[in-house]
């Protein structure tokens, strides 16, 4: 899976945020900020990544235990797939 | 061709509907021969044919292509009769803009001479986003050479709490674009300044000042203000510096400008009823964080 085309992820001030750009402005109207761990996620999955995969990245980068990144990745990933994010 | 300087941006310009638009820039006229920052040009046809190009892309009514010459086109479809309405062809960094207007568009509001203006509005807006500025869907003022920007969706009451203000402190205040202000960092600092894109209104003048404070209403029972947390001030600034459909990379562009606003600007909340009370409540905020002066 990987996100869909027309999201700009940006990191202003200390807020990491997400904003539509091009045609998703059309039918997305909002903002989506995102704490350290989510934004990481989001980066990675700018290519195609399985959650497995999500799942070693995040346990890389921030050092915790697998079932602590699974939990976080399923939880991530079910929130961007019901927002239509993903695809 | 006449010339204009708009916000800072030298405009080369040849309209349709040229005695409007003679009326419209009067004050923006310039005899500069400065380096042209933008060439616009707008006519209008019996019939405007498709432009030949390779296909980018389709959105809504829309259509997206390359020419050979490196140009974008942008034809718009008039859904009623099927025929191309406008076509809005310009080069990559919109440093000119031809706008073709098919003359048989009807439209219960519109008139050809609002579409024209309508589209030159948005051939300035790309440009400037282009060269490093944004326009802010707001009513700004001057007072004293400090810029403030009231901002909200539209029929909030931005543009009735900006007449306020003239109406209280009178001379002193210089409604500068009543709709969609142009906002440029200069050395750092960001400046406000009046176009003649000023939406429904002709109040606009060709004023720029420090831009002091941005204010987003909120209508409520009662007069307060309060400053916006930056999540905050970056969701209501992005929801007010349109990101244009056709252009995803523009958009992007427009985060640079609100980065740049965040760090510079204070941005506030203000709840408000339609009343001079209103007004002392921002003026005297303002006056307490010394961003305006007597």
């Amino acid at each position: 899976m990987k996100l869909v085309s027309g999201f700009s992820l940006r990191t202003i001030a200390d807020s990491r945020v997400v904003v539509p750009v091009g045609e998703t402005t059309i039918n997305f109207k909002g903002m989506i900020t995102l704490n350290g761990s989510g934004a990481f996620l989001w980066e990675q999955l700018g290519t195609e990544k399985t959650e497995a995969e999500l799942v070693l990245a995040l346990q890389d980068e921030y050092e915790i235990e697998e079932q602590t990144a699974l939990l976080d990745v399923k939880q991530f990933v079910e929130v961007l797939s019901r927002a239509g994010f993903l695809q | 061709m006449k010339r204009a300087n708009i916000a800072g941006l030298h405009i080369e310009y040849s309209m349709a509907d040229a005695a409007f638009f003679d009326y419209r820039l009067r004050s923006y006229v310039s005899h500069d021969i400065a380096d042209r920052d933008l060439l616009l040009r707008t006519t209008v046809h019996d019939h405007i044919d498709s432009p030949h190009g390779q296909f980018i892309k389709q959105i809504k009514s829309a259509t997206i292509v390359q020419m050979q010459d490196g140009h974008i086109a942008r034809s718009i479809l008039d859904r009623e009769t099927g025929k191309i309405a406008a076509v809005v062809r310009s080069k990559p960094d919109y440093s000119e803009v031809e706008i073709q207007l098919w003359k048989h568009r009807t439209h219960p509001i519109f008139t050809l001479t609002d579409y024209e203006y309508m589209y030159t509005g948005f051939a300035f807006k790309d440009r400037l986003t282009y060269l490093g500025g944004a326009v802010l869907h707001g009513s700004a003022i001057a007072m004293n050479n400090a810029g403030i920007i009231f901002s909200a969706n539209s029929g909030i009451g931005k543009s009735t709490h900006a007449n306020l203000w003239k109406q209280y402190f009178k001379d002193e205040v210089t409604i500068v674009n009543d709709d969609k202000p142009a906002i440029r960092m200069l050395n750092g600092l960001p400046y406000m300044f009046g176009t003649p894109w000023s939406g429904k209104t002709e109040l606009n003048a060709n004023v720029q000042a420090p831009l002091k404070a941005i204010v987003f209403i909120k209508r409520s029972d009662r007069n307060y203000i309060e400053r916006l947390n930056t999540r905050d001030s970056i969701f209501a600034l992005s929801s007010q510096i349109e990101r244009p459909y056709y252009d995803g990379q523009l958009g992007a562009q427009t985060l640079d400008v609100i980065e740049q606003l965040i760090t510079t600007v204070p941005v506030y909340q203000l709840h408000c009823n339609i009343s001079y009370e209103a007004v002392q409540v921002v003026y005297d905020k303002l006056l307490a964080e010394k961003e305006i002066s007597i």
